[in-house]
């Protein structure tokens, strides 16, 4: 009897030891919902991370911070191609980078679901689009069949709704939410500062603004957005995109004269490349500043009145997908209210990421005319 | 007859048998050849999984870890086997197509066939209705299927035309694939960038769409429609003699052009509608067949199907090992290949092309 | 056995190709030639006779009205032959004979295949391909795949077109022997004159989709008639030999 009574009480102990046991081997689940809405469930903070995408990296840069590369086990091409000069940087600090076996070349059709699958990743990232394979690509649906899971995140579609987003279910499941939280309330306040001043303009108030994508490289003038992507970033800051009255879907090429007619108050162009804007890791004010006079130079958009009055401006292209996103939006905003916006200043806000990455951004990625 | 007649009827018996026998033996090595490039896609892929394991576990699948399975059934297998299928189902609709068309550049890809089938799996993509019982994917299946079907219908509907001859069917089928890829181009214009990405992705072949339905379907349709082109096969070689030839020997010509299109329209519309545009199969493989097994479409029928399946067999292959890790898409594989035989086998025949 | 072409018109939509064409009843064992010049529907006759061409009008071989015929029945008695076979075909030639008889149904496809190369004296051909061979050659394996089925009328569509002399002699001279032979009639589309005359018991002279003149050579070949028909001034000459010869001397304005 005396057995039973001990028994007894030690029953309630027991059961409370069991459901802390239950709850420990439990702790590591986590689940979030990614930018598609979809429930993203692991088991344990994944150690084998797969990137759609080469440039995807670079939110891992913002999370792990001590060593950016260790928990990537495969990745596409893009990013050596696309910022070869980052690419060496890291590939000196890392040489396993050089090493890191390819998914595929830099677009969907070539990523290959077998070698994904061989790296036996336990966490795939990918962008609703891009270069790598989205929501409707059946290595997704191949993937979760094997139990992999799929987040997808986005800087691209919708980047002023869609980078906290991603960061923050990004930085959940790698266990790193605080070195999430520390960038996104950065992110946030920068954004909201910004965005918030804006909120109240009529549109009459908006300056028209043209933002011409890959000036000079792309095979004809006239290339831009239409109202996602960096569309909605001129939108956010409280411009009025020309593009988005005419261009019906995500990219379009607009007529030269259409532009001429529009009459806009702010000129941008992106670019990362010869023979377009140089801007990018690696390069210098001097340089930036000397291909945008070359691309303002062309005789389409001479008169064009910023670009008459040397107010031109420059923009990194590949901000169009990338977590530094904020920085576009700041530069952005000082060039389309500059008076509205002098306290902003996206080179302090530069120097602020640098000190929560591992390898800096080091280089030009805006410029002004003059 | 003679003696000497009848030792002459007697000879010639024997060299015609051999003739046949020969042919026979060809389709033969061809369909080994086909096993052996299977085993050899089977056995090839980024996981270094060997022929060896995976038929182990196709045998054995409980010692399968979920990744080793997903790799073997809803990879390898159903790649290697949608390789075989819509290889064959392209190249025998193209060589339907050469037969009733009288024309050596004819194929699915040729006559707008699957410019056809892109358009309405674009129109699919960019347009999704939103009914419970068909999901967005199988719409665009079915989408590129009936288009397809439909440019088959348009095609057979022009020959109809006030007598119009082959040559006007033709010129019409390349005008079908112009303005179909100018309207896929506009849909593109118009698309959001992840509708724009889903169009261009499908725009461009890929073994990668196959699963065990698709495969389960284009098996039926090739299963069934075989046997009713053979039929037709004698028919058909007539055709080739000539068009008034072939009626004068009682052929009705117009009922075998009907039939025959039926089923090329079924063959590639439903092969383009699993797997998109890949191109030269349906051109190439015939043209190989025929210098392998000549103009008797009994052989040719049924070697066109065994020499484009091998050539898609061979392709899959080839992607997976081009770029270690790295998938070079199957059509370019194709064009790759496709081309520069093509232009061999022009120069080889010469005029007789 | 006979052949009656009864007022026999074809229209092609509003334009009418040939005009009640009538001839009198065509013999077995006779060559019959349709000359006349381009555009006559010397071609268009031979085509409506084969079931080709939308006719209207009788037709009937010994008295048995072949336009209520199947199509595969009246084939099988009126055989025509086109022009030319297509070069470039990858078939024996002995295989595309069997392919042909094997369509039309007929049983020891070897041994009438072999036979019909046989009676055109060119079963050395036999085991050669179709693409390897003459115009000259592939012209009369195509007749012997004709004759393989053996056919009441042949209806041949400028068989000697494309053929060198020697040729059209041996194509012409094996369809009178056949003819002959075995009391068949053969209706054939010349263009050369002096071959129709020299080959043919009857010749039809066609214009503009009318009947000008039927009979036998010596009575048709007159120089009015080629004056009026060919528009040139031509004399009409037995050579040494005894065949009749149609010289051109100048053409007409």
């Amino acid at each position: 009897m005396n057995h039973q009574r001990s028994w007894r009480r030690l029953l309630p102990l027991l059961l409370v030891l069991g459901a802390c046991f239950g709850i420990a081997c439990n702790a590591s689940a986590v689940e979030v919902t990614d930018v598609l809405g979809r429930k993203v469930e692991v088991d344990h903070a994944p150690q084998r991370i797969v990137l759609g995408e080469g440039r995807l990296f670079f939110a891992l840069a913002l999370l792990d911070r001590d060593n950016p590369f260790q928990r990537v086990v495969g990745w596409q091409n893009d990013m050596r191609l696309l910022d070869p000069h980052t690419y060496e940087v890291y590939a000196k600090l890392y040489p396993q980078v050089a090493k890191l076996p390819l998914i595929g070349q830099a677009s969907e059709q070539s990523v290959s679901a077998e070698q994904i699958l061989a790296l036996k990743p336990d966490l795939a990232i990918f962008s609703i689009a891009g270069e790598g394979p989205t929501q409707h690509s059946p290595v997704a649906d191949l993937l979760e069949k094997a139990g992999v899971p799929v987040l997808f995140i986005d800087f691209r579609v919708h980047p002023i709704r869609n980078t906290r987003v991603s960061m923050q279910a990004l930085g959940i499941l790698l266990g790193r939410e605080q070195q999430a939280q520390e960038y996104l309330s950065l992110y946030d306040r920068h954004l909201k500062h910004i965005t918030d001043s804006v909120a109240a303009l009529k549109a009459s108030e908006r300056p028209k603004v043209f933002l011409e994508l890959l000036a000079g490289v792309w095979q004809a003038p006239g290339h831009t957005t239409g109202k996602s992507g960096l569309g909605s970033v001129v939108e956010a800051v409280g411009g009025h995109n020309i593009g988005a009255d005419v261009v019906p879907g995500a990219l379009g090429d607009v007529s030269v004269e259409y532009v001429l007619q529009a009459d806009p108050d702010v000129y941008i162009a992106t670019g990362n490349r010869a023979p377009g804007v140089l801007l990018g890791a690696g390069v210098s004010t001097e340089t930036a500043r000397q291909s945008l006079a070359k691309i303002t130079a062309r005789p389409e958009f001479a008169p064009l009145r910023p670009i008459q009055a040397g107010q031109a401006h420059g923009l990194w292209h590949d901000f169009y997908n990338s977590p530094f996103n904020i920085l576009a939006v700041e530069a952005m905003a000082r060039w389309v209210h500059p008076g509205r916006f002098q306290d902003v200043d996206p080179q302090a806000t530069m120097g602020e990421i640098n000190r929560m990455l591992k390898v800096g951004l080091d280089g030009q990625y805006w410029v002004d005319a003059k | 007859m003679t003696a000497l007649a009848q030792e002459g009827a007697a000879l010639a018996a024997w060299h015609y048998r051999r003739l046949l026998w020969r042919r026979a033996l060809l389709v033969m090595a061809l369909a080994l050849l086909l096993l052996l490039s299977v085993l050899g896609d089977l056995a090839s892929g980024a996981s270094g999984m060997g022929l060896g394991q995976l038929l182990h576990g196709i045998v054995d699948p409980a010692t399968l870890s979920a990744t080793e399975r997903v790799i073997i059934w809803n990879v390898r297998l159903p790649y290697s086997l949608m390789a075989v299928l819509v290889g064959a189902a392209l190249a025998l609709a193209g060589a339907e197509m050469q037969a009733i068309l009288d024309n050596p550049l004819a194929s699915p890809f040729t006559l707008g066939v699957s410019s056809s089938a892109a358009l309405g799996a674009s129109l699919a993509i960019a347009y999704p209705l939103g009914v419970a019982w068909l999901a967005p994917s199988a719409q665009v299946t079915v989408m590129a299927f009936v288009f397809a079907c439909l440019s088959v219908v348009l095609l057979q509907g022009m020959s109809r035309l006030r007598g119009a001859g082959v040559e006007s069917l033709v010129l019409f089928g390349i005008a079908l694939v112009f303005s179909c890829n100018a309207l896929v181009s506009l849909l593109q214009l118009l698309a959001t960038e992840d509708v724009l990405q889903q169009l261009v992705f499908w725009t461009l072949g890929s073994l990668a769409r196959a699963d065990w339905h698709k495969l389960g379907i284009l098996a039926l349709v090739l299963a069934l429609l075989l046997p009713f082109s053979l039929r037709a096969a004698p028919a058909m070689t007539l055709l080739r003699m000539g068009e008034d030839r072939a009626r004068s020997f009682g052929v009705d010509t117009r009922r075998l052009r009907f039939a025959s299109l039926l089923r090329i329209s079924l063959l590639s519309a439903t092969a383009v509608a699993f797997v998109g545009t890949i191109g030269f199969v349906g051109l190439v493989g015939p043209h190989i067949a025929r210098l392998l097994v000549g103009e008797d479409q009994r052989f040719l029928l049924p070697a066109s199907a065994l020499v484009g399946a091998l050539m898609l067999s061979l392709s899959s292959l080839a992607s997976k090992l081009i770029l270690p890790g790295v998938i070079v898409p199957v059509g370019i594989v194709t064009a790759l290949v496709g081309v520069p035989v093509f232009v061999l086998l022009v120069f080889r025949r010469g005029r007789k092309l | 056995m006979s052949l009656l072409i009864d007022e026999v018109a074809v229209a092609y939509g509003t334009r009418q190709i040939l005009h009640e064409v009538s001839l009198p009843e065509l013999p077995a064992g006779s060559l019959v030639a349709l000359v006349g010049p381009n555009g006559a529907g010397k071609s268009t006759l031979l085509r409506a006779l084969a079931g080709l061409e939308r006719m209207k009008g009788g037709l009937s071989l010994d008295g048995q009205d072949v336009t209520r015929l199947s199509f595969a029945e009246r084939s099988r008695r009126l055989a025509y032959m086109p022009q030319q076979l297509p070069p470039g075909i990858a078939l024996g030639v002995l295989e595309s004979i069997v392919a042909a008889l094997r369509v039309s149904g007929a049983d020891d496809l070897l041994g009438n295949a072999y036979e019909a190369l046989r009676q055109l004296g060119v079963e050395a051909l036999a085991e050669r391909s179709l693409d390897s061979l003459s115009g000259g050659q592939r012209q009369l394996v195509a007749l012997a795949q004709l004759l393989a089925r053996n056919p009441q009328v042949l209806l041949l569509d400028e068989p000697t077109s494309a053929l060198d002399l020697h040729y059209q002699l041996r194509v012409m001279g094996a369809v009178r022997e056949r003819v002959v032979a075995h009391r068949l009639l053969a209706v054939a589309v010349l263009h050369d004159i002096n071959l129709a005359a020299a080959h043919a018991d009857w010749l039809v002279v066609l214009r503009e989709g009318r009947v000008v003149a039927c009979g036998a050579p010596q009575e048709v070949l007159q120089p009015a008639l080629l004056a009026e028909v060919y528009g040139v001034e031509a004399r009409v000459e037995r050579c040494s030999q005894g065949r009749l010869q149609v010289l051109v001397d100048r053409a007409l304005a």
